[in-house]
C-alpha cells in the first residue's frame, strides 16, 4: 500500500506523492547490451532520492497553515544496492512499485484527497527516465516502460498534463510539483519526441488561477547524476536548501518569519542545482516555472542559524586585531574577541562589528547581513 | 513619507533617492526595508521612512535586475540618507557606428575568448561586427521573418532566432551573441538584447533571472511606448511573456490583436493569443498556432507554449495539428531549453548544407 501516513482532518492540510523509479522491469540491467531501442537502462539514485524527500515530509515538513494529512509513496529501486530511507521502508507494505497500474490508483486517490479544502497544499515529486518536450513538463517513464516494444512511450505519465488537470479542477489551490528526470540525448528522443503519455487526462476548462510551481531538473545526458551519497543533484541540493534555510527568505510574520516560498526556493535551486553539477564536470539546471506567488512549502519554528567563521587578512596580522564585538539590537553576541580564527553559529540577521586593531588609533567598525548558513568574514585593516 | 516602526527613543529619518532610467526614472522602483532580525517592514515607493535607531537592510532591483543590498544605520534625531544608483553601465555597443559592421560572409570565423564561432548561414540584411569578446550583430532593411543566424561551434551547428526588428528604437536592430564563458551559467553560447534597448534589456534580465512578477509590472507600463512611441517590437514580447506568465495579459488582448496586425513576421503573439483565447474561440485559435508554426518563432518559451498546445489539442486527427506537431517535434529534442532566444543544435550533418537550415 502507497499511503504510509494519514492523518484525517476537516481542517487545511498537505497531501504529497512521490514516486521514485530506478529499476525499469523491462529495460536491459547494467552491462546488458541495450537492446530495447530507447537505448536507457537503470538508474542507481531516482528511488532513493525519492525517499529521502518522502522522509523529510514525514519527519521534518513544518507548515502550520497545512499540516501533512496524507503522504502516498511509491517506489522501484535498483535491488540490492539502492538504500530506501528506513523510515520509508519501514511504513512501505504490499507492492509500491512505481508501475503505471499503481500511479494510475493513487494518482486518482491524491486527487480525490486533494479535493476536500481548497487551502490545502498538494506537493508532487516525480524522479527517474524522463522526456523533457517542452520548459513546462515532462514525461516520466515508469517501472515497466517499454513491456510493450514499439509501442512508444508505454507505461509513462504526461506531467504537463497532470499538472494542468490539477492547476485547473477544484483541488487544492496551491500545488508544488518537483520533477527529477534526466533528459534523454536528442536523438533517443527524437524516437517519441511527438507522442504523448500514455497516461494523462482530460484537462478541465475553467479559469480558476493557482499556485502552481514548477521546478522541474533537466540533465542532458542519460543519468540521473547522483553524488556520493546517493541522491541526485536535485533532491540534494532540495534537502540540503530546505535543511539549512538557505532557500529560505524572512519575508513571513514575526510568528514564522523564515519560510521557503516558490520565489526564494526557485532562487536557490536556479543556482544551487548548476553548481552542484559542475562541480562533478556535469550540466545540470532547474526549470522554474509558475514561480510568481509567493506561495509558502515549508517554514522554520526559529530563526535558522548562521556558521560563522572570521579570520584576520593577512593571518599573520591576527595579533594585531583585538576586541572583536558583534551586536544586534544591542544584545553582544561576541564580546571582546582576541583569538583568530573564530568560529561561532549565530542567528540569521543583521549585525554591528567592531574591533581594533594597533596600528590605528580609531575602533573598526563594519556592517553584516548573516544569512544561513554559512558564512566566511575577512577582517583587514 | 512612511513610519515602519515605533519605540520609546525618537526615531531616525532615513532618505533614500533613486537614479534610474526605468519606472518612470525612478519614482516607482520600490524600495525593501528589513529590520535587524531581517523582517520586512515596508516595500513601497515611499523614499522617507521614519524609523527606530538601528541598523536596516535597504533593497532594491537596478536597472539589469540585479538586487541591490545597502546596510544603514539610523540614529536618534537625524536623517540619513541613502543615494541608489540603479542604472547600468553603458551598453558596449553606444559607441558603434556603420562602418564598423559588415555583410555576414559564410565560413568569417569570430574567436570569443578562445572560443571559436564560423559563420554557417544567416538571414538577409544581418551584419556584423565583434567587440569585447561579443558578437553584435544588427539588421538592415525590412522585416520578413524571424532574422536567426547558424554558427559552428565546437563541431556543432546551432541556430539562433535573433531578437532583431527594423523598429525606431535606435538600438532595437542591435544584439549580442555571448560566447558560453562570459556567462555565469556556462554552456552554449547564448543571445543577449543590446542593453541598449533599456526597456526592453531590462524585462529580458529581470525575466531570465526568475523574476518575472517584477519584469510583468515593468512590461505594464511600456507594452504601448514599446510598441507606438519607441518601437521595439521583438523587445517587447518579453514583456508580454512576463505578463501572460502571471496571468495579467488577458487584459491586454486588444493591443495583442493591433500586434499580431503590425508585425506579422513575428508569430510569438499569435502564440500568446492562441493559449488566451482557446476557450472563447477555439477555431481561431488553432489557426493561428498552425500559422505560427509554419513561421521562424523567435522566444523559446512561446515554442515551448505552442508545443504544449499542441499537444494538448483535443482533436488528434487534426492534420494541420499534426503536421505542425510533427514539425516542431522535429525540433524539439535539440532546443537549448537554457536559452531564452529559440536556439538549437541541428542534429543532422547531411542537412547542413541543406538551404532549409
Amino acid at each position: 500500500m502507497s499511503l504510509i501516513f494519514t492523518n484525517p482532518s476537516s481542517q487545511p492540510g498537505t497531501h504529497a506523492f512521490v514516486v521514485g523509479v530506478s529499476a525499469y522491469k523491462y529495460l536491459p540491467a547494467e552491462g546488458e547490451p541495450t537492446s530495447s531501442g530507447f537505448g536507457i537502462g537503470q538508474l542507481n539514485a531516482a528511488a532513493r532520492s525519492a525517499s529521502e524527500f518522502a522522509a523529510w515530509l514525514l519527519n521534518e515538513y513544518h507548515n502550520p497553515d497545512a499540516p501533512l494529512r496524507s503522504l502516498r509513496v511509491l517506489l522501484s529501486p535498483t535491488q540490492p544496492n539502492e538504500q530506501i530511507h528506513p523510515d520509508i521502508t519501514a511504513r512501505l507494505v504490499g507492492n509500491p512499485a512505481a508501475t503505471l497500474e499503481n500511479f494510475k490508483v493513487d494518482f486518482e486517490e491524491f486527487q480525490e484527497d486533494l479535493g476536500v479544502n481548497k487551502a490545502d497544499i498538494a506537493i508532487v515529486y516525480v524522479a527517474g527516465h524522463g522526456v523533457q518536450l517542452t520548459s513546462e513538463g515532462a514525461i516520466l517513464l515508469l517501472n515497466d516502460f517499454g513491456r510493450r516494444p514499439d509501442s512508444g512511450l508505454d507505461c509513462s505519465v504526461d506531467i504537463y498534463n497532470l499538472r494542468q488537470v490539477l492547476r485547473f479542477d477544484k483541488s487544492a489551490n496551491t500545488q508544488f510539483w518537483f520533477v527529477d528526470t534526466c533528459r534523454q540525448l536528442p536523438e533517443i528522443a527524437e524516437c517519441y519526441e511527438k507522442m504523448e503519455g500514455e497516461y494523462k487526462k482530460s484537462i478541465p476548462r475553467s479559469t480558476i488561477r493557482k499556485n502552481s510551481s514548477l521546478f522541474l531538473s533537466c540533465s542532458t545526458g542519460m543519468q540521473a547524476y547522483a553524488n556520493k551519497t546517493g541522491l541526485t543533484f536535485f533532491c540534494d541540493a532540495l534537502l540540503h536548501g530546505l535543511r539549512s534555510a538557505q532557500a529560505a527568505d524572512s519575508n513571513g510574520d514575526q510568528g514564522s518569519l523564515w519560510r521557503v516560498s516558490s520565489p526564494s526556493l526557485s532562487g536557490y535551486l536556479d543556482k544551487a542545482v548548476p553548481e552542484l553539477a559542475r562541480e562533478k564536470g556535469r550540466d545540470q539546471y532547474v526549470e522554474c516555472q509558475g514561480c510568481t506567488s509567493p506561495a509558502v512549502l515549508h517554514t522554520y519554528k526559529e530563526t535558522p542559524y548562521v556558521e560563522l567563521h572570521i579570520d584576520i587578512a593577512p593571518t599573520t596580522d591576527r595579533q594585531n586585531h583585538t576586541h572583536f564585538s558583534l551586536r544586534q539590537s544591542g544584545k553582544h553576541w561576541i564580546k571582546d574577541h582576541s583569538q583568530w580564527p573564530l568560529s561561532t553559529k549565530i542567528p540569521a540577521g543583521l549585525y554591528s562589528a567592531s574591533w581594533n586593531c594597533l596600528h590605528s588609533t580609531y575602533a573598526y567598525a563594519q556592517e553584516y547581513n548573516f544569512k544561513p548558513p554559512i558564512r566566511h568574514v575577512e577582517l583587514k585593516k | 513619507m512612511t513610519t515602519v516602526d515605533h519605540s520609546m527613543k525618537p526615531d531616525g529619518i532615513l532618505f533614500v533617492t533613486v537614479t534610474s532610467l526605468l519606472q518612470r526614472r525612478g519614482k516607482d522602483t520600490e524600495i525593501t526595508i528589513r529590520d535587524h532580525n531581517l523582517a520586512l517592514l515596508s516595500c513601497n515607493t515611499y523614499r522617507e521612512f521614519h524609523l527606530s535607531p538601528g541598523i536596516y537592510e535597504v533593497s532594491t532591483l537596478n536597472d539589469s535586475g540585479e538586487k541591490l543590498e545597502k546596510i544603514v544605520e539610523i540614529n536618534p534625531n537625524k536623517t540619513t540618507t541613502l543615494e541608489l544608483n540603479l542604472k547600468s553601465a553603458e551598453s558596449i555597443d553606444t559607441h558603434l557606428k556603420d562602418e564598423d559592421f559588415q555583410a555576414w560572409k559564410k565560413d568569417d570565423v569570430f574567436s570569443l575568448k578562445g572560443t571559436s564561432l564560423a559563420l554557417h548561414r544567416a538571414s538577409e540584411g544581418l551584419e556584423i561586427t565583434q567587440l569585447d569578446n561579443q558578437m553584435i550583430v544588427r539588421h538592415t532593411g525590412e522585416m520578413r521573418e524571424v532574422s536567426t543566424i547558424t554558427i559552428l561551434c565546437n563541431e556543432e551547428l546551432q541556430k539562433f532566432s535573433l531578437p532583431l526588428s527594423n523598429g525606431t528604437h535606435h538600438r532595437s536592430v542591435f544584439c549580442h551573441l555571448l560566447p558560453a564563458d562570459t556567462l555565469t551559467d556556462p554552456g552554449k553560447p547564448r543571445v543577449r538584447l543590446s542593453q541598449g534597448r533599456t526597456v526592453s534589456s531590462a524585462m529580458e534580465r529581470l525575466y531570465e533571472g526568475n523574476r518575472v512578477l517584477n519584469a510583468a509590472k515593468i512590461a505594464q507600463q511600456s507594452l504601448k511606448y514599446l510598441t507606438t512611441t519607441v518601437e521595439d517590437p521583438t523587445g517587447v514580447l518579453i514583456g508580454a511573456l512576463a505578463l501572460f506568465k502571471t496571468d495579467r495579459l488577458t487584459g491586454s488582448i486588444e493591443w495583442l490583436e493591433i500586434f499580431n496586425e503590425k508585425y506579422e513576421w513575428l508569430p510569438d503573439g499569435k502564440i500568446l493569443l492562441a493559449c488566451l483565447i482557446s476557450d472563447e474561440d477555439p477555431k481561431r485559435s488553432i489557426d493561428l498556432a498552425v500559422a505560427a508554426s509554419a513561421q521562424t518563432i523567435l522566444y523559446r518559451d512561446t515554442f515551448s507554449m505552442l508545443l504544449n498546445f499542441l499537444r494538448q489539442w483535443p482533436d488528434k486527427k487534426s492534420e494541420p495539428r499534426n503536421s505542425a506537431l510533427n514539425h516542431l517535434g522535429g525540433i524539439s529534442p535539440y532546443v537549448n531549453w537554457k536559452s531564452t532566444y529559440l536556439s538549437y543544435t541541428l542534429p543532422n550533418r547531411k542537412l547542413w548544407s541543406s538551404d532549409d537550415i
